[in-house]
């Protein structure tokens, strides 16, 4: 035990021209907006909120069942239900800049001209940074835009040109060669990259004999995936230049520590949430508690400093 | 109609089981102490539970138990001593259920709640409460409330075998009874128990239970001009509006993004108008989760 007290550990961090106060976000899709009983989610601990995916226009969502629970995971069929980034702008995002976190939109589309309009509406309006979802397993077109590089540079060329606000891609697990997409974001102007969205996953119901979702194959989440995760987010670390946020099955302060030695610049909880609403301020203070133990009195330093073998293969 | 306020205090809190015992076939009565303050519950909502121990910052998170909560319809809502006592039925399908089972008297269960949207009570009418197999749970709650409020119902409670009936206690007088086998009660189902409801009964009807006897009731209480109100369930992701997982198909909404309310939100009681039954028959509405 180091001699100061666990409150004193600097747990700032940068995320290009963001600060935050600490390493801790919401995943997009797990948190609801942001603003859902704040005191049971206890949101104003987050270094940073991330809201539910919004596009262009209403979504329904998928028919349900949209949901299955699987050894350490969770497969899951939502299709980006929202209520459309007009009504999103302007009746949900003003209040959530109440709650303290800086707050940063999650948004998704069809083509990369949806995005691109997206972002055009969001810079007339306050927000902190725009995390773009070209990786939802869970419709029509949500795979595409990550599974080419080529297709996620269009996306974020398009975002970049009407914004001037830091812009997060969210990238896909499911592609052959994840710093190939990641790069092709970051030359486009990509202000960091988030690691991972869900990994495409399927469950069959025996008696009935179908798959479990109506869509046959979800995105799985949850610690089943974290050591999966996690490998990429220190591919991407170690390739590219960019903060790297990472995410998948995070759930203890523990679990981050992992991702911020791997070279995550910061965090996102996301299935953690569903069975603990405060689940990303406990991770905070646990941070703050673990590494006060360790020593480290300024997170900054701490980031990436992951100790390889030295016969680690490159 | 009377509304009441839904949402107002959700917490998590460890909950000591005081009882867990087997009531009918595969029915368990599980009575959980919480502190004094928890609440105010009404009757309708749900609490949303997990058997799993706390997670722990300096531990690996790899959850070998379960991940998510399960939902269950608060039964009833008591105080004993400077605690709140809450009850929930149960019946065992899968591993967490399991898990529950084999918790004795002293151990703790994580309780969130109460959540979700309560049963309206309306002091001017007789009402009837419907509530078929282990959808009984939160009509129990709700014929108690009336009971102590000296507020007319009648109780009407429908299973697939005599075997499966919760004891209704005081609130058995009155109550009308139906087996499908005939093997207790009425032969038949909840719907033939409907036509022998007094006279004066039934401008409001309240039920839970499978999806094909809410969409019955809710065509029986359409027919005769009664509003119906029933209480519903899909799988849970968090029971508090984060995931958006708990869809069922809807009607009457304004545009696109109307097409499905949330259970947890929007629910569990909800007006049967609201409901696209025929939509969500055909996706296999709430199909008890296989599996562990």
């Amino acid at each position: 035990m180091s001699g100061h007290t666990a409150r004193e550990v600097d747990l700032s961090v940068d995320l290009g021209s963001l600060e935050l106060s600490n390493p801790v976000m919401s995943a997009s899709g797990t948190f609801g907006y942001g603003d859902e009983d704040p005191e049971l989610t206890q949101v104003r601990a987050l270094g940073a909120l991330v809201t539910k995916t919004v596009t262009l226009n209403p979504r329904a969502g998928n028919p349900p069942p949209r949901l299955c629970e699987t050894p350490a995971g969770l497969l899951n069929s939502i299709g980006l239900q929202n209520v459309g980034i007009q009504t999103f702008a302007r009746e949900i995002l003003p209040r959530l800049q109440d709650l303290g976190p800086p707050v940063i939109v999650s948004v998704g589309g069809s083509t990369a001209d949806d995005y691109a309009r997206c972002a055009e509406i969001l810079d007339r309006v306050e927000c902190a940074a725009l995390e773009l979802n070209i990786s939802c397993p869970n419709v029509a077109s949500g795979l595409e835009f990550s599974r080419s590089p080529a297709e996620a540079a269009k996306v974020v060329r398009g975002v970049r040109r009407r914004t001037k606000r830091p812009i997060f891609a969210k990238l896909s697990p499911n592609v052959t060669d994840i710093v190939a997409v990641g790069r092709a974001c970051v030359e486009e102007g990509a202000d960091g990259l988030v690691a991972v969205n869900t990994f495409l996953g399927m469950a069959v119901d025996v008696e009935r004999e179908q798959p479990v979702l109506p869509r046959v194959v979800g995105g799985l989440s949850g610690p089943a995936i974290r050591p999966l995760a996690l490998c990429r987010v220190w591919e991407l670390a170690r390739c590219l230049p960019c903060p790297v946020i990472g995410v998948g099955g995070i759930v203890t302060a523990r679990d981050a520590l992992e991702f911020l030695l791997a070279g995550a610049r910061a965090v996102q909880i996301g299935t953690a949430n569903f069975r603990e609403p405060a689940r990303g301020a406990k991770v905070v203070a646990g941070l703050r508690t673990l590494l006060d133990e360790k020593g480290v009195n300024r997170l900054r330093d701490f980031v990436g400093r992951l100790r390889l073998p030295p016969t680690e293969v490159s | 109609m009377i509304e009441t306020g839904q949402g107002d205090h959700i917490t998590t809190c460890r909950a000591e089981i005081l009882g867990n015992r087997q009531v009918a076939r595969n029915l368990f009565r599980l009575r959980l102490a919480l502190p004094s303050d928890w609440g105010p519950a009404e009757p309708g909502q749900f609490v949303n539970v997990t058997p799993e121990p706390a997670w722990e910052e300096n531990v690996p998170g790899d959850a070998g138990g379960s991940l998510l909560r399960r939902p269950f319809s608060l039964a009833g809502v008591g105080h004993e001593g400077n605690r709140t006592v809450i009850e929930i039925l149960y019946a065992v399908v899968g591993k967490v259920t399991r898990q529950m089972q084999r918790l004795p008297p002293r151990a703790h269960l994580d309780v969130l709640g109460p959540a979700g949207t309560v049963f309206p009570i309306d002091p001017g009418a007789h009402s009837l409460l419907v509530g078929g197999g282990r959808g009984i749970a939160p009509l129990l709650y709700l014929a108690a409330e009336q009971r102590r409020r000296k507020l007319p119902f009648t109780l009407v409670y429908g299973v697939r075998t005599a075997e499966e009936w919760a004891p209704l206690g005081p609130l058995a007088r009155g109550a009308l009874l139906t087996a499908e086998d005939g093997s207790g009660g009425l032969r038949g189902t909840v719907i033939d128990a409907l036509e022998q409801a007094p006279a004066e009964s039934g401008a409001a009807v309240m039920a839970c239970g499978p999806h094909g006897m809410l969409h019955a009731v809710a065509k029986w209480a359409h027919e005769r001009g009664h509003t119906c109100w029933v209480s519903v369930e899909e799988v849970f992701g968090c029971g508090v509006a984060l995931c958006g997982g708990c869809a069922i198909p809807a009607r009457g909404g304004d545009g696109e993004y109307d097409r499905y309310l949330w259970a947890c939100r929007d629910g569990p009681v909800v007006r049967s108008e609201r409901i696209d039954w025929e939509a969500w028959r055909q996706l296999g509405a709430a199909t008890p989760p296989a599996g562990p």
